[in-house]
């Protein structure tokens, strides 16, 4: 049985499909595969609608401004200019982002320029196009990713839907039956209720309303209602279900010819069920619903956006050739490192006339053009955080310098938990990967309360996996990278017993033992420091040492500040 | 297709912005002011504003500037399509384009967001009204290049340049704090031209239509009589003073206020420029010429500020 928000979807999708201006479709935390299922999904639906069945395009973080609006392809045995994937010359496309949060910039500047406008327009390399943006855009994203995310690119996107209920990508949505007849108007308690539920967002009122308009259409209704826009804001997860509605008026529901006023539809009887409880019409309750219930982070104090994340990064200096930044415009090449095909062939182009006369394209050194490119994060911190060592201690002045450091040096992080409250496994160490220090999960984890048990060989362990995989495998240049742990040494869960999950006799210092043996797989990693910070000593005073040593770091002891 | 046909809605119809179209009149009728930029928070319907605007005085939507043009597409350059059929030829860049069949408007939508070589070329051929184009083997020396910059733009996303900031005569400052009234007319009317565009006729957009008629026709007319209007020295001598009074850097201020208010007085219908209109554009004229704006923020325009102003008008 379809989930709630499989439900949501599948209406919103219907509503997109025979309105295009509703704008795009943000789903939150989804599974693999869900907005591959909602494209095709919508793809049917618009062609049953009796329209041209839409392209879907991926609008990928590995794509350039040159893949977004001209593309040079090869037909007939020459080279010819066409359309970039955004660019709308036929039916309109469908768009998907797969991560809103990791899109490139090329994507997201795509994105405030399309969204919501009358008309879009593209000047690149001697290419003029003006088109009306009709693309329906399905976009994903990691709900702790978009805190970070511009607000000016989040209010493009104003109709977001929770998936993480949603435990596999399939989705069924109902065929739109056939539509006849003109579009609902829509009464004044509806543009009341649209005015009272969303807030001064104004994007987010006009998707309200439309969604509520196309609700009404779907459900071959004569006028949009108060009704429909409650239905919508259910729908948009603005609204929290409450008490029953009472019926709605006359104005509300007019008489439609063929169908008894009183009946209501299934999707009106859905709608007839919520209520938004507003006492002052001008605190509307719906957007802090909607922060409430997380799918607005950035309207939320702790969200800490990157400055001018919007702008073309500045061209890097590289310290490797590696380095694989975002494109951002060519330069003149000297070499066929990096070269960009399209500039290369269009200044190849330039000269065809001028050269001696060939059957063929000539592209000679001088003609080579190569990506100039965007700073991609050489740096690294992976920050491993003992919570059972805190117990009152203040760890931030101690651990300042190297969140300073990660933030001015756009570091990427690592964080690894272990031994805190609300671990889903007190025996293992948990690590994720930040965007960078600015990331809420950072200073969420910051905060975390002890737990109970010190999976500290997990947690060392893990963190030796992640160097490894930035030093050595990852296709970035790290440069320099910080291993920072922050403990009293006392690891009190073996390796094996994080590995099973269940600790099966005495430990005695087997936990000591194996952080140790898992530290020293770092040691000889180049390009790292490694530091243990230790609260004050105590009992034990010397594990922290140890495992200094072990990693090939040194420790910083604190004077613990309670 | 041909930004003709494109449907906009009516400037008559945009609700609220009374700043950003009174500074938009009076760029339109009084081009020495030389540009007009919007600064609002998003979802304020800046750039809707301006292409209504364009749309009503044009009768067509202005050449645009995209984020993302290369500046052979700026500049003018060769015709590619041509060149990869073995053919030359070349093309006129935007800023040409802007002024031959663009009526003079540049609309730079998300300006704080070009790219810094593209601020460049426009600085240059602001300041110098010529186009040299002297690059990949094309070489136009001494092209005539005037334009009219406007702008929108979203502060979140950082400030201008102090330089092309100071490239707009006027800068209207939009808060998006309408009252409930406003909201609602604001929806009424986007829904209204929704249906119209699914074929439903609205008496509403009609007149909204023969408003914007009036309108154009009205400040064509102002734009000639401008023409005819200068400042006395007395107004001249206010436009100074209170540029110094409120240091602004340059001189462009009290140029700015003094051709705004003699665009003012055109479009009042009045014979003469008098200090109520140098009172009324200075804020738009100013606001980023302060001294204290020089890393490109635009402070606001405070009650102090106005009351200073009424001191200075009112000595007069």
């Amino acid at each position: 049985m379809a989930s709630a928000a499989q439900q949501r979807i599948a209406t919103l999708l219907q509503c997109v499909a025979i309105d295009h201006r509703i704008g795009p479709l943000l789903v939150l935390d989804a599974p693999p595969g869900l907005l591959a299922a909602m494209a095709r999904a919508l793809t049917t639906l618009i062609s049953t609608v009796n329209d041209p069945e839409p392209e879907t395009v991926v609008a990928g973080s590995w794509l350039g401004e040159d893949d977004l609006w001209v593309r040079l392809r090869f037909a007939d045995g020459e080279f010819q200019m066409a359309p970039g994937i955004l660019v709308e010359s036929g039916t309109p496309p469908i768009v998907l982002v797969p991560d809103l949060a990791r899109a490139g910039t090329a994507v997201t500047r795509a994105a405030v320029t399309l969204l919501g406008a009358e008309i879009a327009t593209v000047e690149r390399h001697g290419r003029s196009d003006a088109w009306r943006p009709r693309a329906r855009w399905l976009a994903a994203a990691d709900r702790y990713g978009l805190s970070g995310l511009s607000s000016h690119l989040l209010d493009r996107f104003p109709i977001r839907v929770e998936a993480a209920e949603i435990t596999s990508g399939d989705l069924v949505v109902p065929p739109i039956e056939p539509l006849t007849g003109d579009w609902p108007e829509v009464t004044k308690d509806a543009l009341a209720e649209v005015l009272r539920t969303a807030g001064p967002g104004m994007r987010l009122t006009l998707a309200l309303a439309r969604t509520a308009r196309s609700l009404a259409r779907l459900s071959h209704a004569s006028a949009t209602t108060a009704a429909h826009v409650r239905q919508a804001a259910e729908v948009m997860g603005l609204t929290i279900a409450a008490v029953p509605v009472v019926e709605p008026g006359p104005e509300d529901q007019p008489a439609e010819p063929g169908r008894d006023a009183d009946a209501l539809s299934p999707a009106e009887a859905l709608a007839a069920t919520t209520l938004v409880e507003v006492s002052d019409p001008d605190e509307p309750a719906a957007v802090g619903s909607g922060i409430a219930a997380g799918l607005y982070p950035e309207a939320s104090p702790e969200a800490l956006p990157e400055v001018t994340p919007l702008r073309n990064p500045w061209a890097g200096m590289t310290l490797r050739r590696e380095l694989r930044g975002a494109k951002f415009g060519t330069e003149r090449a000297r070499s066929r490192f990096d070269l960009a095909p399209v500039p290369t062939l269009l200044e190849a182009a330039k000269h065809r006339r001028v050269r001696p006369a060939a059957d063929r394209l000539e592209v000679r050194p001088e003609d080579w053009r190569r990506y100039r490119r965007g700073w991609t994060p050489g740096k690294l911190l992976v920050l491993v955080l003992d919570h059972t060592c805190r117990k009152g201690w203040d760890w931030s002045p101690a651990l300042a310098p190297y969140l300073q450091w990660a933030y001015a040096e756009r570091a990427a992080v690592s964080v690894v938990d272990l031994g805190h409250e609300t671990a889903a496994d007190w025996l293992r160490a948990e690590r994720y990967r930040a965007t960078g220090v600015r990331d809420p999960r950072v200073l969420r984890s910051l905060r975390h309360r002890p737990g109970r048990a010190t999976p500290l060989a997990s947690g060392i362990e893990l963190a030796a996996q992640e160097l490894l995989r930035h030093l050595h495998r990852s296709r970035v240049y790290t440069d320099r990278a910080w291993l920072v742990v922050v403990t009293d040494g006392r690891g009190n869960v073996p390796l094996s017993a994080s590995a099973r999950g269940t600790v099966v006799g005495p430990v005695a210092r087997q936990g000591i033992d194996d952080a140790l043996t898992a530290a020293a797989a770092v040691r000889s990693l180049g390009g790292l420091r490694s530091v243990v910070v230790a609260p004050e000593a105590g009992a034990y005073a010397m594990l922290p040492f140890d495992l200094a040593e072990a990693l090939g770091g040194v420790v910083v002891s604190t004077v613990e500040s309670r | 297709m041909m930004t003709e046909d494109v449907p906009v809605l009516p400037f008559a119809m945009v609700v609220g912005q009374d700043e950003l179209k009174r500074a938009l009149e009076i760029a339109y009728v009084v081009p020495e002011v030389k540009g007009v930029l919007a600064t609002g928070q998003r979802g304020t319907a800046k750039s809707t504003t301006v292409r209504a605007f364009a749309k009503m005085v044009l009768k067509r939507l202005p050449v645009t500037l995209p984020i993302g043009a290369t500046d052979d597409r700026v500049l003018g350059g060769w015709n590619v399509e041509k060149l990869l059929q073995g053919d030359s030829g070349t093309q006129d860049g935007l800023l040409l384009q802007a002024q031959e069949t663009g009526g003079g408007l540049l609309y730079i939508d998300e300006v704080n967001l070009l790219d810094d070589y593209l601020v460049n070329i426009i600085l240059d051929a602001a300041a110098g009204e010529v186009l040299p184009i002297e690059r990949e083997s094309i070489d136009a020396q001494n092209v005539r290049v005037k334009f009219t910059l406007i702008g929108t733009m979203n502060p979140e996303e950082g400030n201008l340049r102090p330089q092309l900031l100071d490239r707009f005569g006027l800068v209207a400052t939009i808060t998006g704090d309408e009252s409930a009234d406003l909201r609602l007319q604001i929806l009424r009317n986007v829904l209204d031209f929704d249906a119209e565009r699914e074929g439903r006729q609205s008496d509403e957009i009609k007149a909204a239509r023969q408003a914007d008629a009036a309108l154009s026709a009205k400040l064509a007319e102002a734009r000639e009589t401008a023409k005819g209007l200068v400042c006395s020295d007395d107004i001249l001598k206010l436009c100074a003073k209170i540029a110094w009074t409120f240091r602004a850097a340059g001189h462009r201020g009290e140029l700015s206020i003094a051709n705004a208010a003699r665009a003012v007085a055109a479009i009042d219908g009045d014979a003469e420029v008098r200090p109520a209109h140098v009172a009324e554009v200075t804020p738009m004229a100013l606001v980023h010429r302060r001294a204290s704006a020089d890393t490109g923020g635009i402070l606001p325009w405070t009650a102090e500020d106005a009351e200073t102003l009424s001191t200075l008008v009112t000595a007069v």
